[in-house]
């Protein structure tokens, strides 16, 4: 089987603006997954992740390596590596993410192609248990949407073509309106709504800056 | 006052000339370079800048993409927002473009380090506070509206082609007819959704394709069957179905969904409470969906649920104020 990098079927925006999300996508993650795209949209990214090609008829796994290849940056939220469950399993899923990245930021030319932000809570030594990451800062957050909210715009306002004077009250403020069109688009939509409406309706949230 | 001076490496010598003329001038200044040896850095790095006033920031060619200014950028703009009211303000070595945090705020800019005694002057009469220049306020504005227009244009690149969609549908038709001689799963419940979607998306561009009612049904039948979903979940996916067969024009059939999901929500209530259920959302929407088609279906058949969802609306508010007020 052959891949063709860029895909050529699966969208293609502006990878210096765009920012792979790699995070749980249940009910219980949803607040944050929200926050972390209205931060990254609110800031003039780009969210990019597997979701955004669910209506494509490619693997999931071409999906995934093709958003995060074609994303300058990336965001994991590792608060789920913990036990679920019957069988004690943790989700592999963000750890595989993340090391996928990692290559992409060491690709052995000595450029470094890929910047990451990796999102924790604060109520476990992550630092402990991916010991690799030592030297790498790993954000942490108390597990409210408003505490990562600013975690995420002070990470996102220091990369380079980032809107200019973002400050979190207002986006917070504007936060709360989103998610009462994002529950519109979930009665339309169920829990799959397409990504294109998905930003679209965090595009019309955000703060203006006519 | 109390300021913390952020320079890469490379511009040790500009930052302590830099910090030698402010705290000439009466202020206290730390810098990176001011740790003791064996502190853990980033925690040193940190307590200088959680107790600094001010902070001023270099920032040259060469330390642009420097993580370890950057995560010391990021520091102080989380330590300027905890406590407002503590200016940054940016030193630009040459022609660098500052980074978009700085962009805004009062900037002073020098070629070389013989602009140091300028730079410095200019710094002092700012630490003063100087109101922000109007046209820098428009630029950054004019900037702001290009970043958005951009956005907007890339978000469009996330529409799928009707062929991508066509060939998604029969991708997804093979997957459930597979999936269909096992017994009944959540994975084909899943599937039978997410083929929903790609037929709403090629009906929105203008080609019809019929199926979605019925893999609605079919994805709740399996649901109760397998019981892995709230009640609620179950009374939302019930609520889409209403919708959808309103749409279609099947005005009995979106009738009887619609009582049915909100008996569910009047169950969840009796059971849970207020406070606890989903249905918040789902009862408005199903009360605006009975108002539609009442005048269809004949006002008589449509009293008992419009009744209901002014009972529960009501019940869910006054259950919620006595929360409140306890």
């Amino acid at each position: 089987m052959s891949y063709k990098f860029p895909h050529p079927e699966l969208p293609n925006p502006d990878s210096e603006k765009s920012i792979f999300i790699n995070c749980p996508y249940d009910s219980e993650y949803e607040p944050f997954f929200d926050a972390i795209i209205f931060s990254v949209v609110a800031s003039g990214f780009i969210p990019r992740s597997a979701k955004e090609s669910e209506m494509i008829a490619v693997s999931r796994m071409e999906r995934i390596l093709h958003a995060l290849y074609t994303s300058k940056y990336s965001i994991h939220d590792l608060s789920r590596c913990r036990y679920e469950g019957n069988q004690m399993l943790a989700r592999f899923n963000m750890p595989l993410e993340l090391g996928l990245a990692m290559s992409r930021r060491y690709p052995g030319n000595g450029k470094i192609l890929h910047n990451w932000l990796v999102l924790v809570p604060n109520d476990a030594p992550y630092g402990k248990f991916v010991s690799d990451l030592s030297g790498f800062d790993l954000k942490q957050y108390p597990g409210n949407e408003t505490e990562l909210i600013r975690a995420l715009l002070a990470w996102l306002m220091v990369l380079p073509g980032a809107l200019p004077r973002i400050c979190p009250s207002p986006v917070i403020e504007r936060f709360l309106e989103f998610k009462v069109r994002k529950k519109q688009l979930k009665e339309e939509w169920g829990d799959d709504v397409p990504w294109k409406s998905l930003l679209e309706a965090v595009k019309a949230t955000i703060p203006d800056f006519a | 006052m109390k300021v913390f001076l952020s320079h890469a490496s490379s511009e040790k010598k500009m930052a302590k000339t830099l910090r030698r003329k402010l705290e000439v001038a009466g202020h206290e200044v730390s810098t990176s370079d001011s740790m003791e040896q064996g502190d853990d850095i980033t925690s040193a790095i940190g307590k200088l800048i959680e107790r600094a006033e001010a902070f001023v920031i270099i920032v040259s060619p060469k330390g642009l993409g420097n993580e370890r200014l950057m995560w010391e950028w990021r520091t102080v703009l989380e330590n300027s927002w905890k406590e407002q009211g503590r200016p940054i303000f940016g030193v630009l070595v040459g022609n660098v473009v500052p980074p978009p945090f700085l962009m805004g705020r009062q900037l002073v800019t020098i070629s070389s380090l013989d602009d140091i005694d300028t730079a410095a002057e200019q710094l002092l009469g700012r630490l003063q506070g100087n109101p922000i220049d109007e046209m820098v306020v428009e630029d950054l504005k004019a900037r702001g509206r290009e970043i958005i227009s951009h956005l907007s244009s890339e978000i469009q690149k996330f529409e799928p082609s009707p062929e991508q969609l066509e060939k998604q549908r029969k991708r997804l038709q093979e997957k459930i007819h597979e999936l269909s001689a096992a017994p009944a799963s959540g994975d084909l419940a899943r599937l039978n959704l997410k083929l929903v979607n790609v037929i709403k998306t090629l009906a929105e561009k203008g080609l019809q394709v019929d199926g979605a009612i019925p893999l609605m049904t079919k994805s709740l039948e399996i649901m109760e069957q397998l019981q892995n979903t709230s009640p609620e979940q179950r009374a939302a996916l019930r609520t889409r179905i209403a919708r959808e067969m309103e749409k279609a024009g099947d005005f009995q059939g979106a009738l009887q969904q619609a009582c049915r999901a909100l008996q569910v929500c009047e169950e969840e209530l009796d059971k849970k409470g207020p406070a606890d259920t989903e249905c918040d959302d789902n009862v408005p929407a199903l009360g605006s969906l009975l108002e539609r088609i009442k005048e269809t279906v004949g006002e008589e058949n449509v009293r008992a649920g419009c009744s209901l969802v002014s009972s529960l609306i009501s019940r869910a508010a006054n259950g919620k104020s006595r929360g409140g007020q306890q």
